[in-house]
């Protein structure tokens, strides 16, 4: 690690000398884009075809805005048209339709989602995003779907790229990111209503949305959605208490302040509770309420530049969350920078920094106790990335050998739980021509600890036995080394193949090792520690096609393969740890049918086959929706909907040993009614 | 431990070398996307030719008009400040509907009018209006010039066909560096 530090200040040194021995770098930012134009302007027209453009729009979402064919990561893309026409109410169920990413849900509120295996009920390895602010969870380093919604008709597109991203957004980023984005303000002028009604998952949500105009290039748009979600029940069909009620509301603004400048601000605030059963013993298990509340402001400021882009954003985003066994509060705040630059025709760059403040308050109960009570952590950052055209292809030649483009870059950062962490990538881009491309990656991403991994202390016991499980402060970040190789085939627009390939090595990844057995006196007493003794390698692969079939149909196939191995070490006492292999299923495999019939009517229907969780004891099924939708005039649409047509009700993933019940996902109806006016 | 230095230690090196080699400037400008594309617009005044009936009067400005959102900003206005074109006054016409389309000499449809492309092309079928968009596919779909990237360059196709039977008459420069398309039946 020391040497790796090193690295580092020479590195930042570096930047530095070349930094003052190239005074050039100024002079491009100074010239005007009425000397650009002019340039322009006296170039033949055959030089005129050679000259490199570049786009001025950048997003923080995605640090850049990039061309499905341009990425070298395994990149899928959910449109608002692909989410509307799968029924979806709910932006955990929305990821299933991604080929790689694991979706198993546990109860009304509870998913297991993860991207490229290791899925636990707590999946810790997933970067989730909404218009730029994180919303993974510091204290268990998990996401919280439960208060995570938007009036799903705003959103605009999700962009969910499998693999780390880490030399970017930095750690928790290992296995994929989600960026959820929505629509700008311009584009939800008017108003909205939607009422959905159902049996089975919703029992009601209501959505209102206002937009407006504040002034010439200023927009806003106002929302306001209630959320009830009926209970499941399980194998016995015996109805578990999970009910789930959710209100909300919030803002955006969009300000385009001139031709250089665009400002956003936004925030939304939730207010709901969940009904749980949570063990009290080994062997029983009570029902609880848990009250979920919180609220996000966000500001964001782009200036577009001739040769590039800024971006300062800034957010604070809360969470409370009251249980049967702890209070929850917690805060954070998030400053960051970005600056990309095109140095020359070859050169591109991007770099930024950041930081983040987390503070919380933990009031504890019952058998949760976290140590310290109040805890404030900082986190600083700083990344660097340049993408280099190696090869490129002269417009005018008849030789075909395409484009090659090296992108390189890391991220470098510091946090309170493991100090340094260093997060490279090299990822490098073939565009073989318009209909061929290849890529591959190598990368680096961490998975810090979370501040439970380091602060708990959790007692379950009964008159005979206690079982204390204590977090552990020398606890250090699980690491991943992934290899990554794709291929995407692009015929026109009207066909589109996507491939890739990945082997993941892990290393020390997280265990729980028995570090005291006291048998006498009674009660028997067994003192658990968290560890980082196992290693592992996952490796896989993914597909999918869109294809345009007819005017008015479009299909998309996807299938994925996943293997994982995990090894623990000698000396590690947890035997349960391997049997993570068996959490993520090894085939999965989705196809959606989107038709367009005459009389604005569409007929979509969506199958998702998902195989057996060895170690959940949960059986592969198969999962049929329906959906028919109308537009019986342009201000209103209909849509009447089936989802699990052809099973009663399934598990999809066993929580049993967290909370003693097991939900199994039912059939479900819905109608949705939509008036824009 | 070892591997993890070694590479830590490598990839800073790589990115180094890759810096200093990757920072050569050629002799052509960077430029964003829409003021390359507004270049364009402006050339092809010079390398197209309308009949003469395709101006009210003779001294009437040769009209580049956009309809819908406008992509260029001010990179268009910038373009054409003072130019002239075989003695028309070059000017920018900003335009949301299709009522005053017969003052255009070339009709950039920007992206926001997609829904209604097929429309506006049959109404302006054999019309002296160039038409140029950015929209995939609107050569096949009765356009006359496409945009579209080449990696980070821009180029554009044209289906000579369509050019011709709208009565303009485009010059062998230009058709050579586009990428020509054939409409198979119309």
């Amino acid at each position: 690690m020391k040497t790796c530090k090193f690295y580092f200040y020479l590195f930042l040194f570096s930047l530095w000398l070349l930094s003052i021995m190239r005074p050039t770098f100024a002079t491009i930012e100074n010239q005007d884009r009425r000397d650009i134009i002019n340039q322009l302007k006296g170039l033949t027209l055959k030089e005129l075809i050679k000259v490199k453009t570049f786009n001025p729009e950048a997003g923080l979402a995605s640090r850049k805005v990039q061309k499905l064919t341009d990425t070298a990561a395994a990149l899928f893309v959910l449109t608002q048209e692909d989410i509307r026409r799968a029924g979806i109410t709910n932006l955990a169920e929305a990821l299933r339709m991604v080929p790689g990413i694991q979706v198993a849900r546990m109860n009304t509120n509870q998913w297991a989602i993860s991207a490229r295996g290791l899925t636990e009920h707590q999946a810790s390895k997933l970067l989730v995003m909404i218009d730029g602010r994180t919303i993974y969870s510091p204290l268990y380093s998990d996401v919280r779907w439960d208060v995570q919604d938007l009036i799903i008709e705003d959103v605009e597109r999700i962009e969910a790229i499998r693999g780390p991203g880490a030399s970017l957004w930095g750690a928790n980023a290992v296995n994929g990111i989600i960026n959820i984005i929505t629509k700008s303000a311009k584009n939800t002028q008017g108003n909205l209503v939607t009422t959905t009604l159902g049996k089975g998952e919703e029992r009601a949500i209501v959505e209102l949305r206002h937009g407006g105009q504040l002034g010439k290039d200023k927009y806003y748009r106002v929302y306001g959605k209630f959320y009830d979600h009926d209970s499941f029940s399980d194998v016995l069909e015996q109805e578990q208490q999970n009910d789930w009620q959710m209100k909300r509301g919030g803002f955006h603004i969009d300000w385009e302040i001139s031709n250089q400048d665009a400002f956003i601000f936004q925030g939304d605030v939730y207010d709901g509770f969940i009904k749980e059963r949570h063990l009290e013993s080994r062997f029983q298990s009570v029902n609880s309420e848990t009250t979920l509340r919180g609220f996000n402001l966000l500001a964001r400021w782009q200036r577009h530049l001739t040769d590039g882009d800024m971006i300062l954003q800034t957010y604070y985003d809360t969470a409370q969350r009251n249980r049967y066994n702890y209070d929850y509060f917690r805060g954070i705040y998030d400053i960051d920078f970005q600056h990309s630059k095109q140095f020359s025709e070859q050169h591109e760059f991007i770099w930024g920094l950041g930081f983040r403040y987390i503070h919380d308050d933990i009031e504890n109960k019952a058998n949760t106790i976290f140590t310290p009570d109040k805890r404030q952590d900082h986190l600083f950052s700083a990344f660097v990335q340049s993408e280099f055209m190696l090869l490129q292809e002269s417009p005018l030649s008849k030789r075909k050998i395409g484009d090659l483009r090296l992108t390189l870059g890391s991220k470098f950062e510091h946090n309170n739980y493991t100090g340094f962490e260093i997060q490279p990538t090299a990822r490098l881009l073939w565009r073989l021509s318009e209909i061929h491309s290849f890529w591959g990656a190598i990368s680096r991403a961490v998975r810090t600890p979370s501040r439970a991994e380091e602060d708990i202390r959790l007692t379950i016991g009964s008159p005979e036995t206690v079982i204390v499980i204590q977090g552990n402060p020398d606890l250090q970040s699980e690491t991943l080394l992934a290899y990554e190789l794709g291929y995407r085939f692009n015929l026109t627009n009207q066909f589109l193949f996507d491939m890739s390939l990945f082997y993941n090595d892990y290393n020390k990844l997280r265990t729980l090792e028995m570090v005291q057995f006291k048998p006498f006196p009674p009660p028997m007493t067994i003192v658990n520690n968290l560890n980082n003794n196992m290693s592992g390698e996952v490796y896989g692969l993914e597909l999918s096609t869109h294809w345009q079939a007819r005017k008015n149909w479009k299909l998309i196939a996807t299938y994925n393969y996943l293997n994982s191995q995990l090894h623990r070490s000698p000396n590690s006492s947890d035997d349960s740890a391997e049997s993570l292999e068996g959490s993520s299923p090894h085939n999965q495999a989705n196809l959606r049918s989107l038709l367009s019939l005459p009389h604005q009517i569409e007929l979509d229907t969506a199958l998702y086959y998902v195989d057996n969780l060895s170690s959940q004891n949960v059986s592969h099924y198969t999962r049929f929706d329906v959906r028919l939708g109308w537009q019986p005039t342009k201000n209103v649409d209909i849509s009447f909907g089936v989802r699990n047509l052809l099973d009663k009700q399934h598990l999809e993933f066993n929580a049993a040993s967290r909370s003693g019940t097991i939900s199994e996902i039912s059939r479900a109806f819905y109608l949705q009614m939509k008036y824009r006016f | 431990m070892f591997f993890k230095n070694k590479f830590c230690f490598i990839m800073m090196i790589l990115f180094l070398l890759l810096f200093k080699s990757g920072v050569s400037y050629a002799a052509l400008p960077i430029a964003q996307e829409y003021q390359v594309k507004a270049v364009f617009l402006y050339q092809f005044a010079n390398f197209v030719r309308w009949p003469n009936l395709a101006f009210a009067t003779s001294h009437a400005s040769f009209n580049i008009c956009i309809l819908g959102k406008d992509p260029f900003r001010e990179e268009l206005d910038i373009t054409i400040e003072n130019e002239k074109v075989e003695g028309h006054l070059v000017q920018v016409q900003r335009l949301s509907d299709m009522v005053n389309i017969d003052i255009c000499q070339i009709l950039f449809i920007s992206q926001s009018e997609e829904k209604y492309l097929i429309d506006i092309l049959a109404y302006l079928q054999q019309r002296p209006v160039l038409t140029v968009s950015d929209i995939d596919n609107f050569v096949i779909q009765g356009g006359m010039i496409q945009f579209f990237k080449r990696g980070k360059r821009i180029r554009f196709s044209i289906d000579p066909k369509t050019v011709k039977e709208a009565d303009l008459y485009i010059s062998g420069n230009l058709l050579r560096i586009a990428r020509i398309i054939r409409r198979p039946y119309r």
